[in-house]
């Protein structure tokens, strides 16, 4: 029988073994597909059963194969009256069903990361538990499965989150045992680094590093290598590079003393981990005692542990930078002299140019590309220049590193090289980074290779940015190709707008001229706000005033538009006032990146009142993505105390 | 084997990479149509992000003294509820319903709002009549939804909720529904 061709393709991808899978695997894998599809068509909206009737299904499924993963999640949004519902049914017996309902559990105590009023609006069983005087009372039932002789997978995250001051009088409970569940340490130790490194710990900082003292005494712990890396790497998971204010001096330089003599130990792991939590304390003696342990250390990765440590440093550049640059010399472990690249990278060492130098002689496995990587942020000497262009002439094949390092040198000598990868290179995103680096030697053969890219490239990403580049450039060239993309109907909407805004920067272009028919009307709307936005670019009468209307009628994403070109322009517009009082975040955003860059002085008083909101602040002391908003904000106050038109 | 492995990478191709959020606050909402003593129910939940819980109480917190109170709140979600009333748009039969808000918004975990609102039936002529549900707060305030369905509703939901334009303007949610109305009752 002629096979199909549905059939051969089958077989080139599951040549014989399709064959050796026996009958009745097939025949299961069948009932497991048809089983998934079935539940999703089964499943009913489970909106109108109680709370109580959600953990009763999760009970009634008991030991039962699979997991009643809808239930679960359903049960866990119900917040921690769905917990505490839980708590009740857990069964040591039962390893299965308590797992299922652990899981609800941690669900559910996600939300003691966010501020006390959000838990007492929006769930008060929260609040009662984390923040009344029976909370203890009530976490002790929660935390019942710490004291089981196995744990239940998801019980460290549910403990942590819902029952932290249980946990930790059990975790002091066993700092006093002679024989603690270090096992089960481990995993709650690990817990709590996840759950402070993600910012999350709002109410017990203290207690928390009261209790990892006190495991730091423990004989037992100190004699398990396991137990006593999680415990460092509990103590060192502080992103922010500084431990809580809060926590008391002695307690903090207890710990430090603790790190100081781990990093002593004989275990490598034990070392490195000492050294990641060392760098988390900003004090002399850390510092001292890592520059110690550095001239004696042979262990790779503990090298390179400690020079990550290292360029956190903030005090003694002079010395660190000095010794950093001998190892780098001495050292011919790749991994250890990458690493000093990178601390090099965020340090304030005199003698970053050096190190840097340092690489070109040593470049191999992947050292010269983290050597290029940190060129765009030095200061670059007129040795730098010489190598890298060494290094761009002979290289045949170009990487995104060495790109943005011929862009940062700003050398002429680069350009043929440049324009050489432009016409072969495939790939539009490091076609995009040749063309930055195009822009930033800006001598007339660049750009005449930028207009000549303009008027004929057919990438869409590629066009959009080579008009971004000419307004910058200022490239009277471009008007004509500008002009026939802001018409052009069949453009991509992202190229008109671009052309338009950067039209008004180059000529004075009569926007009424740009044509939105058969748009759609979220695009017509964009566009009608690009257009607004250029004739105020262009400073035309009337323009400020059709601006405010097309913001106060536009949707967030136009209204984001307006704030962010505005900031690019540096020029002030009421709708940043407006903005600043905006309870939206993406006006609140686009409103602090342009008070900042237009008239920081002037909106100073309503920065500072958002610098002291409680909620705000909340915000931005969370795990909550903001897109650089709390640095966007300080670096607004600060240009905010120099006088207006400074 | 080889499906299972298969199955694994399609997930793991399936799961969302770890990038910025968007500066956008998507809204999760969960509409419910109904009639009860001859007026049309609607409840309206959103589902809101921490960050915009967040600036929604540091917009709430009036004297600026990091926590809410209980007029601060009640003022608040009074302004709340008829901005969205204002932006809810029923028609019956093309006759367009001033709906009416029900009781208090209701916060509830998973940084939930719900709010009711209702609407007459008494003018309505009797018989099967179409209707609509047009919500042009989904123009400003994007995000996911869906329509869960009430035991005993007394309307059927002829299109389930979806994007739609309407006129020169952004999409909006509409919801299109069948309601059994009774000449002259309220």
């Amino acid at each position: 029988m002629r096979r199909t061709q549905k059939w051969i393709f089958h077989e080139r991808f599951f040549p014989p073994r399709y064959d050796q899978i026996p009958m009745r695997l097939r025949l299961r894998i069948a009932f497991y597909i048809l089983g998934l599809a079935a539940s999703f068509l089964r499943a009913q909206p489970l909106d109108d059963a109680s709370t109580s009737e959600l953990v009763a299904g999760i009970v009634a499924h008991g030991e039962g194969r699979g997991t009643p993963a809808q239930l679960i999640r359903k049960a866990g949004k119900r917040g921690v009256e769905a917990a505490l519902a839980c708590a009740e049914q857990l069964d040591p017996e039962k390893p299965r069903l308590s797992q299922h309902l652990y899981e609800v559990i941690k669900l559910a105590g996600r939300i003691r990361r966010l501020h006390h009023d959000v838990l007492r609006l929006y769930d008060p069983a929260a609040y009662r538990l984390f923040y009344e005087k029976e909370a203890e009372k009530e976490q002790k039932k929660i935390a019942v499965g710490l004291n089981w002789q196995k744990l239940p997978r998801a019980l460290p995250g549910a403990v942590v989150r819902s029952a932290p001051l249980a946990t930790f009088d059990w975790m002091k409970e066993q700092a006093r045992s002679n024989k603690p569940h270090l096992e089960h340490l481990k995993g709650l130790l690990r817990e709590w680094g996840w759950w402070v490194w993600n910012r999350n710990e709002r109410q017990h900082s203290n207690e928390l590093y009261k209790t990892l003292k006190l495991l730091s005494e423990s004989d037992a712990v100190l004699a398990d290598s396991n137990t006593l890396i999680a415990l460092l790497q509990t103590l060192g998971q502080k992103n922010d590079g500084c431990l809580e204010r809060r926590v008391g001096h002695q307690l903090l330089s207890d710990m430090e003393a603790f790190a100081i003599r781990s990093v002593e130990s004989k275990a490598s792991k034990v070392r490195a981990e000492a050294a990641g939590a060392l760098g988390r304390f900003a004090s002399g003696t850390a510092h001292k005692s890592l520059l110690q342990r550095l001239a004696v250390e042979k262990d790779p990765t503990v090298l390179g542990r400690i020079v990550e440590a290292l360029g956190g440093w903030t005090e003694e550049h002079q010395k660190t930078g000095k010794t950093m640059l001998s190892l780098f010399k001495s050292c011919d472990n790749a991994g250890v002299r990458k690493e000093i690249l990178y601390s090099n990278a965020r340090s304030h060492w005199p003698n970053r140019d050096q190190i840097i130098l340092e690489a070109f002689r040593h470049p191999g496995e992947g050292v010269l590309g983290v050597a290029l990587e940190s060129i765009p942020g030095t200061k670059i000497t007129p040795e730098i220049a010489d190598e890298v262009i060494k290094t761009v002439q002979s290289q045949k094949k170009r990487f995104p590193a060495l790109i943005d390092a011929a862009g940062a040198v700003r050398d002429a000598r680069a350009v043929t090289q440049l324009a050489r990868w432009l016409k072969i290179e495939k790939n539009d995103a490091i076609r995009l980074k040749i063309v930055l680096a195009l822009e930033k030697i800006g001598d007339g053969e660049a750009k005449v290779i930028l207009l000549n890219l303009l008027q004929k490239d057919a990438s869409a990403m590629l066009v959009e940015h080579l008009i971004a580049v000419a307004d910058r450039m200022k490239l009277q060239g471009a008007i004509s190709t500008l002009l026939k993309l802001a018409r052009d109907e069949t453009a991509p909407l992202s190229i008109r707008n671009q052309a338009i805004w950067s039209l008004a920067a180059l000529d004075s272009f009569e926007l009424s001229e740009v044509p939105e028919s058969d748009m759609e009307p979220t695009e017509a709307e964009v566009l009608r706000a690009f257009i607004a936005l250029a004739r105020f670019r262009q400073e035309i009468e009337g323009a400020p005033q059709v601006l405010l209307r097309t913001y106060r009628s536009g949707s967030p994403t136009v209204r984001l538009h307006i704030l962010m070109r505005l900031e690019e322009i540096r020029r002030d517009h009421a709708v940043i006032g407006l903005a600043l009082d905006s309870s939206e975040f993406i006006e609140l955003y686009g409103a602090v990146r342009a008070a900042g860059a237009t008239n920081p002085f002037k909106y100073n008083e309503k920065l500072k009142s958002l610098r002291k909101s409680r909620f705000v602040s909340a915000m931005m002391n969370s795990s909550l993505d903001l897109l650089g908003f709390k640095d966007y904000l300080n670096r607004a106050l600060v240009a905010g105390l120099m006088p207006e038109g400074f | 084997m080889y499906y299972a492995l298969i199955l694994e990478t399609l997930i793991a191709l399936c799961s969302p990479c770890q990038a910025h959020e968007s500066p956008m606050d998507h809204v999760e909402r969960t509409l419910r149509l109904w009639v009860e003593g001859g007026r049309l129910h609607l409840s309206y939940r959103i589902e809101l992000t921490e960050r915009a819980v967040l600036m929604q109480f540091h917009r709430m917190n009036k004297d600026g003294n990091g926590s809410i109170s209980r007029n601060e709140q009640t003022a608040y979600f009074q302004l709340f509820r008829k901005e969205l009333g204002n932006q809810l748009k029923v028609a019956i039969s093309g006759r367009e319903l001033p709906l009416r808000p029900e009781g208090e918004v209701r916060l509830s975990a998973g940084l939930r709002q719900t709010c009711t609102f209702s609407a007459s039936l008494a003018d309505l002529p009797a018989g099967k009549l179409s209707g609509e549900l047009r919500d042009l707060y989904s123009q400003r305030h994007p995000g996911s939804y869906r329509y869960v369905p009430k035991a005993a509703s007394g309307l059927q939901v002829s299109e389930p909720p979806k994007l739609a334009k309407i006129g020169n303007h952004p999409e909006m949610i509409v919801l299109k529904f069948v309601v059994f109305a009774r000449a002259g009752k309220e």
